[in-house]
């Protein structure tokens, strides 16, 4: 992937992920949180032309709110940003937010595998560090960089039990619709008490109400033999029981 | 926040501000980026080892070839 540097006059027509934004022709640059923020934002196709007139404009207010005192990026302040983002948003957000201590390695390839794109705010030795993740095109990207092998991707994620990682997908390419549980086949899954507490209060819901909830790219496809190709993701993703699954199929090519 | 506030943050150069957008380019790898995020605790590998050897191979035909590496965990 072009790994890029971009000035910030020139955001409107970069190709995202960008490695770093200077503010001039110097070499002065915002900060990792604020280029993640845009990466995340223009990754998920989620730029709000109502909201701002050029991309310049989000990093700058961006910059504004994530600046602190101290130098350096703490997790929990940087994911207050995150999340105030995401409650304005949530009409064209899906979100899955985690702790890393909370997460499964195998939650996070799942995800990735499924167009999320990850928000991680870490710890590190000296402060702290903000950058997205995604999978594109068989291969797993932190920032712009492909990440190669899974020891990298579990210390670039898991570098602190504390690291929040926020997994986003935008509704606008993903729609959602719901079916009920017997036209899923006969397939069966288990669920424990604690895999149910991660489930969003809609989801938790539905699973009283014996229905599916289908997440699915593009919702003419036939779902049946979506799920029969998917069929590994639903064995293992472990939030599935009987009654209720989130399916994260992809497109035919 | 408005175009206007932009244009404070972009100031021509000055004759000795070089331009170095290819030096971090080229140094920044995701080497780079997992050294310094790299904290040397065994949680991230046991979080490796918690992935069962099962879905390891089920996933791998998404990955590329050198992403699920041999490893001894």
């Amino acid at each position: 992937m072009e790994k890029k540097i971009v000035l910030l006059k020139d955001l409107d027509q970069a190709q995202f992920p960008v490695v770093d934004i200077l503010k001039s022709d110097s070499e002065e640059r915002l900060g990792c949180a604020t280029t993640a923020m845009v990466n995340w934002i223009m990754k998920l196709g989620l730029f709000n032309k109502d909201e701002f007139s050029n991309i310049s404009e989000l990093a700058l207010y961006y910059e504004n709110l994530f600046e602190t005192k101290d130098s350096g990026v703490e997790p929990q302040v940087c994911f207050s940003v995150v999340d105030n983002y995401i409650n304005q948003n949530k009409k064209d957000l899906e979100t899955l937010i985690f702790r890393a201590d909370s997460v499964k390695y195998e939650t996070i390839l799942k995800l990735l595998l499924n167009d999320f794109v990850g928000f991680v705010c870490s710890q590190t030795k000296d402060t702290g560090h903000c950058d997205i993740i995604f999978y594109e095109n068989g291969k797993v990207y932190f920032n712009a960089f492909e990440v190669e092998t899974e020891e990298d991707l579990v210390e670039l994620v898991f570098s602190y039990p504390m690291n929040m990682i926020c997994f986003g997908r935008s509704l606008k390419t993903h729609k959602r619709f719901a079916m009920k549980a017997s036209e899923m086949g006969s397939m069966v899954f288990s669920l424990s008490e604690k895999d149910k507490s991660y489930l969003t209060e809609k989801e938790q819901f539905m699973l009283t109400q014996n229905m599916v909830e289908v997440f699915c790219k593009y919702p003419t496809h036939d779902v049946q033999g979506l799920i029969q190709e998917k069929e590994f993701l639903l064995k293992n993703l472990n939030y599935l029981d009987k009654d209720i699954a989130i399916i994260y199929p992809q497109p035919r090519s | 926040m408005r175009l206007t506030d932009i244009e404070k943050y972009i100031s021509k150069p000055t004759s000795d501000q070089n331009l170095k957008q290819g030096t971090r380019e080229v140094h920044l790898t995701t080497k780079d980026l997992v050294n310094q995020m790299k904290n040397n605790s065994q949680f991230a590998m046991e979080k490796l080892k918690e992935l069962p050897e099962k879905v390891r191979e089920e996933l791998k035909p998404f990955f590329t070839t050198t992403f699920f590496k041999e490893r001894s965990v």
